[in-house]
């Protein structure tokens, strides 16, 4: 079933349209969708700097992550409401766009490879912080930043795929 | 990946003209009797709706079925897709994309 | 008479051999603004931390001295990513940016907020944020709108003349 007709759909909506169509409200969202990724994925990175220990190493990691974590939370929350008003104004070509789907796929990775952290090495953190970090957090933080450049580059990208 | 130093005239018939963001877009049906390069529909690719509105252009500068007149930069690898340079008015005026670029030899664009 | 030497200066840019792979490459500026963007992420990620700091919001069971002292080389990290991509995005193609006005302003905003991070904003933060409440907020809400300044000027490059 494909889900072109939803889409289409969903860019001739109203708000959709008028989103399309505006001089100041489009830039606006684009614009937040861009600096919240300073609020989000910049404070993920620092998070994950801490754990291949290159910066904060004098904090315990768990630390770290408690005071970060509200603030990226937010971060996500304005990047999900920005991204979706974004998708909807273009949906059926955002859909086609394999750059589009090669960044949803990274944004999953993203979130798994989180869950796999929380689930596998959250609840120990104190220790394994003290002891000498695990090289499977190591890997999870290499990983996290390779997947969220990636979701930089493709929705930067995205742009560039007719 | 357009290629910015080529200049070409598309003449045909507006198929579809939304000015919107992130970039406007002029759909065109060129016909046969321009030639088997040209001929078939183009997307012709504008600017953001304030830079458009900026220089001239409405919501209803073209209506779908309107006869229309564009040079454009066509797409490098041959699809048929084109940035848009300037369109060209009934009265010979010319609606530019933008703040006007440089000739691919460097001298300035004749004022519109 | 500036025009002039903008003009000049721009069509000195647009013919020079050397940035072929950026102009005729299908990907060469996607990904010059990835990186610039990656850049941007990791600098004012590193930013917001400090002023969070400073204002008292956030990271309260760091001191400033401790966030500045791991922190300001990431932010100098990203900074130079930032500004060596900005560069090659700018070089390739100057007359669109030359000719754009949130672009000039981009540039002055740019040179104020450097002037600003590497003087007054690296003591305080260096200092432990030692000084009076008020003018620790002072800084940090200075620090934030002169980089988001930037940004939003940036963005309106696309949008606005």
């Amino acid at each position: 079933m494909s889900p072109l007709p939803v889409l289409d759909w969903l860019q001739n909506t109203g708000w959709a349209t008028s989103l399309k169509e505006s001089t100041l409200v489009f830039p606006l969202v684009e614009g937040s969708h861009l600096l919240a990724l300073s609020f989000s994925v910049g404070m993920v990175m620092v998070l994950d700097l801490r754990l291949l220990r290159l910066c904060l190493r004098n904090k315990p990691a768990a630390v770290v992550m408690r005071e970060l974590m509200p603030w990226s939370l937010m971060g996500f929350a304005v990047m999900l409401g920005t991204g979706f008003a974004l998708f909807a104004a273009q949906a059926v070509s955002a859909w086609s766009n394999p750059f589009f789907r090669v960044k949803m796929i990274l944004l999953v990775l993203s979130g798994l490879n989180a869950l796999y952290y929380q689930l596998r090495y959250y609840p120990r953190m104190a220790e394994w912080d003290r002891d000498g970090t695990p090289a499977g957090v190591r890997a999870i933080a290499v990983l996290s930043l390779i997947f969220w450049i990636g979701v930089i580059a493709c929705g930067r990208t995205m742009a560039y795929e007719l | 990946m357009f290629e910015m130093s080529k200049n070409v005239t598309y003449k045909g018939t507006v198929v579809e003209y939304h000015l919107e963001n992130p970039h406007s877009h002029i759909i065109i049906q060129i016909p046969a009797s321009e030639g088997k390069d040209l001929a078939g529909r183009w997307d012709i690719e504008g600017g953001a709706v304030n830079i458009m509105a900026k220089q001239g252009w409405t919501k209803t500068t073209y209506r779908p079925g309107d006869p229309i007149t564009v040079v454009a930069h066509p797409m490098k690898d041959g699809s048929r897709a084109a940035s848009l340079f300037y369109a060209v008015m009934p009265d010979g005026r010319r609606l530019y994309h933008d703040i006007a670029r440089p000739n691919a030899d460097g001298s300035a664009p004749p004022p519109g | 008479m500036l025009q002039h030497w903008i003009d000049r200066f721009v069509q000195w840019c647009y013919y020079s051999k050397d940035y072929a792979f950026v102009r005729d490459t299908k990907y060469g500026v996607p990904i010059l603004q990835s990186l610039h963007l990656t850049g941007i992420t990791l600098l004012l990620g590193t930013v917001l931390i400090l002023n969070l700091r400073l204002l008292n919001f956030g990271f309260r069971s760091v001191t400033l001295s401790e966030l500045s002292g791991q922190l300001w080389k990431w932010t100098k990290v990203g900074l130079a990513l930032t500004v060596i991509a900005g560069i090659m995005i700018f070089l390739p193609d100057p007359t669109r940016y030359a000719h754009s006005g949130p672009f000039r302003l981009k540039m002055i905003l740019l040179c104020l907020t450097l002037t600003f991070q590497f003087t007054i904003f690296r003591r305080t933060v260096r200092s432990g944020g030692t000084g009076s409440r008020v003018r620790n907020i002072a800084i940090a809400l200075t620090s934030l709108t002169l980089w988001f300044g930037v940004g939003w000027s940036a963005r309106a490059i696309a949008f606005f003349q």
